[in-house]
């Protein structure tokens, strides 16, 4: 279990830290935390609540409200209210993007379409690029493995949002099959119910294509690299001189072992993609985790902006654990070898 | 230490006093040294269609932001008429964009501020990399685990929204600065590679007979160890490369970074939002352009990448020589064979 208990304390230190970043940016924030707060007040007092004319005590006390930390603590004190307030789930509030508002609310009503977006994606692209990287590491040499590396590294070149840009300008603009922004149809009745799913995943198309396209190139790349150098090993010899098929070989015999070291690269590429969305939301109008990152970043919310980040990070941290406690599973000497 | 003790005799025979007949001078080592470590692994790379082909394109994109810069003026508002195609003039051969600047001299003078961006981040990223990753993997012990605790702890935050609250915060401009931010978490896969790979080598040998001679650790680890990296830290460089770029252009499409330089990322960012080239097919080419450019480069790069896997993998050398020979060997089977004797015949007859 020592593996899976480092794995776990690294996890806590990970979201202590990142915690503590964006303590650390909301007080770095251009004209500190106080005034721009204080400022966001003046200039919009009715988003807070306050009447249009408001006394200075009022926007005091909505700044109380408003700021997770009262502005005159000192340094270290405001540091623990701070830790306190986010170990109880509370990050704060929107200043600009929607002032007042909860962040944590804000994020939780958009984060499921963003997880919906990576998860999906990452799912087909792996699928993708773990047969094609095996059959590609299994005729090497050949012209499917030379065209192949060719068309794969060539999409793994292109960045995903620009796929994402070309995409949108055939699929959305030029031919109309796909819409152009939005994630979910407006006439459908939100709800378990067909229509609504339909359009669900008919808006999802076109961002979840653009990360399967640039998405898949580098699994399958690694996964012939990894299936490269366990070819020469005996067993696979064994394999062929027993007369197996090669469909057999390359995906029982080579894919899991080449699998294995891909593992971790695989979650990173999972948290790229999670952190990706920003680009890609933007491009599609998809209104998830992404575009209020986004959004937050532009308007200079940093509250919003820095609950966003840990929130992302939490995600993140969640599946690496996941991925840690499943891995122990697939593979025993992860048990005994790292974290030494 | 060892040859104090022992005599040093004249006696010639003996094979540990053995000299070459002649000897090296200082331009004879570096000569070697440029022979092993530029032209082999140049010649293997140019061997390679795919290190030719990325060789090439990374030469065109060194020249443009390079010589080119000089030839080509640097675009401004209303250079030309607006919205030209490309292809239609040979004053604006890729075409104009809808403020009427040339879209050639947008992409050309882009790239040196790309170039300082990729070798800042790639540096950066590298010399982090390699510096975390041997010193934890050589040590061990606590101070392993302090450093790789902050490499996964670094490693599992999300690299753009951390970009995002940096540029946010920071606002930089200067290209170098904006490089090492975007390649801010660049160096703990490559630490993290390079410390799996110190491990098992700290028990070799070679390593520890330096260490029993005496050597202080910073020359084992850079004599001894830091040469049997050297293509995760060829990798290592390429990859910073390649994720600097695609970062760079990302944020400055989203507008995130102040627009202080020219960048690809500008122009497209300028396409998606200010023209509508997205419903205007005359205005297509302005979104064409700057995707082509970002997306040759990376390729070349890409390419580059995996050409130096050729290098140094002897096991992908030996076999591509041997499958080369093979093929010598086995296509025109009748004819080679009666080639083969003929010109055996030829040498004992000679």
């Amino acid at each position: 279990m020592g593996y899976l208990r480092n794995r776990l304390i690294q996890a806590i230190i990970t979201i202590y830290s990142i915690v503590t970043l964006g303590f650390v940016a909301i007080q770095l924030m251009p004209g500190g935390p106080e005034s721009a707060i204080r400022s966001q007040i003046n200039s919009n007092p009715t988003a807070f609540g306050l009447p249009p004319n408001p006394t200075f005590e009022q926007i005091n006390q909505v700044l109380q409200e408003q700021m997770l930390v009262p502005p005159d603590q000192p340094l270290w004190e405001a540091y623990l209210t701070y830790m306190l307030g986010a170990l109880q789930g509370n990050l704060g509030h929107s200043i600009i993007v929607d002032p007042g508002a909860s962040n944590v609310a804000l994020i939780l009503e958009a984060a499921p379409w963003s997880i919906f977006l990576a998860s999906v994606a990452l799912v087909y692209g792996l699928v993708v690029g773990i047969i094609l990287g095996s059959l590609m590491a299994y005729y090497e040499g050949s012209r499917f493995d030379v065209g192949m590396t060719v068309t794969v590294i060539l999409n793994s070149a292109v960045p995903f949002y620009i796929a994402a840009i070309v995409l949108l300008y055939f699929g959305a603009y030029q031919l109309g099959w796909f819409p152009t922004g939005g994630r979910f149809d407006t006439s459908t009745n939100p709800g378990f119910n067909l229509p609504f799913i339909q359009g669900i995943f008919y808006h999802a198309a076109l961002p979840v294509a653009s990360l399967i396209i640039t998405g898949f190139g580098g699994q399958a790349l690694s996964m012939r690299a990894n299936s490269i150098r366990i070819l020469g090993s005996d067993y696979i010899r064994v394999a062929e001189l027993r007369g197996l098929s090669s469909y057999k070989i390359s995906t029982r015999y080579l894919a899991r072992n080449a699998i294995l070291p891909m593992y971790t690269g695989i979650i990173i590429g999972f948290g790229g993609m999670l952190g990706g969305t920003v680009i890609l939301e933007e491009i599609f109008a998809y209104p998830g985790m992404g575009m209020l990152m986004y959004q937050a970043t532009v308007m200079r919310d940093f509250p919003l902006l820095t609950a966003n980040l840990i929130v992302v990070t939490i995600l993140f941290v969640i599946a690496t654990l996941v991925a840690d406690f499943t891995y122990a599973l697939i593979d025993p000497r992860a048990e005994q070898s790292s974290m030494g | 230490m060892a040859t104090e003790d022992t005599p040093r005799g004249d006696d010639e025979s003996s094979p540990f006093q053995a000299r070459a007949e002649y000897e090296a001078t200082t331009a004879d080592v570096y000569q070697q040294m440029i022979e092993s470590w530029m032209i082999a692994p140049m010649r293997v790379l140019w061997d390679d269609y795919r290190g030719r082909i990325g060789i090439i394109i990374v030469t065109i994109y060194v020249l443009m932001g390079t010589v080119g810069t000089l030839f080509i003026e640097v675009p401004s508002f209303n250079q030309g008429p607006a919205l030209v195609g490309p292809f239609e003039s040979l004053a604006y051969p890729l075409g104009t964009t809808s403020y009427g600047q040339d879209l050639l001299g947008l992409m050309v003078h882009s790239t040196p501020a790309m170039f300082k961006m990729m070798i800042a981040g790639a540096i950066f990223g590298n010399a982090m990399g390699v510096v975390v990753g041997l010193i934890s993997g050589y040590m061990g012990g606590n101070t392993d685990k302090i450093l790789m605790t902050i490499t996964d702890t670094m490693m599992s935050i999300p690299g753009l929204p951390l970009l995002l609250i940096l540029a946010a915060l920071i606002e930089p401009t200067n290209p170098w600065l904006i490089g090492i931010i975007l390649n801010i978490q660049g160096w703990t896969g490559l630490a993290r590679a390079i410390r799996s790979q110190v491990l098992p080598l700290r028990k070799k040998e070679y390593v520890e007979a330096s260490k029993t001679m005496g050597q202080p650790t910073s020359s084992v680890l850079t004599k001894d160890v830091l040469p049997e990296m050297l293509p995760f830290i060829t990798m290592g460089f390429m990859n910073g490369a390649t994720g600097v770029i695609h970062a760079s252009v990302g944020l400055y499409f989203l507008g995130i970074l102040p627009f202080t330089n020219q960048n690809w990322g500008v122009v497209l960012n300028d396409a998606y939002r200010g023209s509508g080239a997205l419903y205007n097919i005359d205005a297509a080419h302005w979104l064409l352009v700057p995707i082509v450019t970002i997306t040759g480069m990376t390729f070349g790069l890409t390419l580059l990448a995996q050409a130096f896997d050729q290098v140094f993998n002897p096991r992908v050398r030996a076999r591509h020589q041997a499958r080369k020979r093979n093929k010598e060997d086995d296509d025109p089977r009748d004819g080679d064979d009666d080639g083969g004797v003929d010109s055996i015949a030829n040498q004992l007859g000679d």
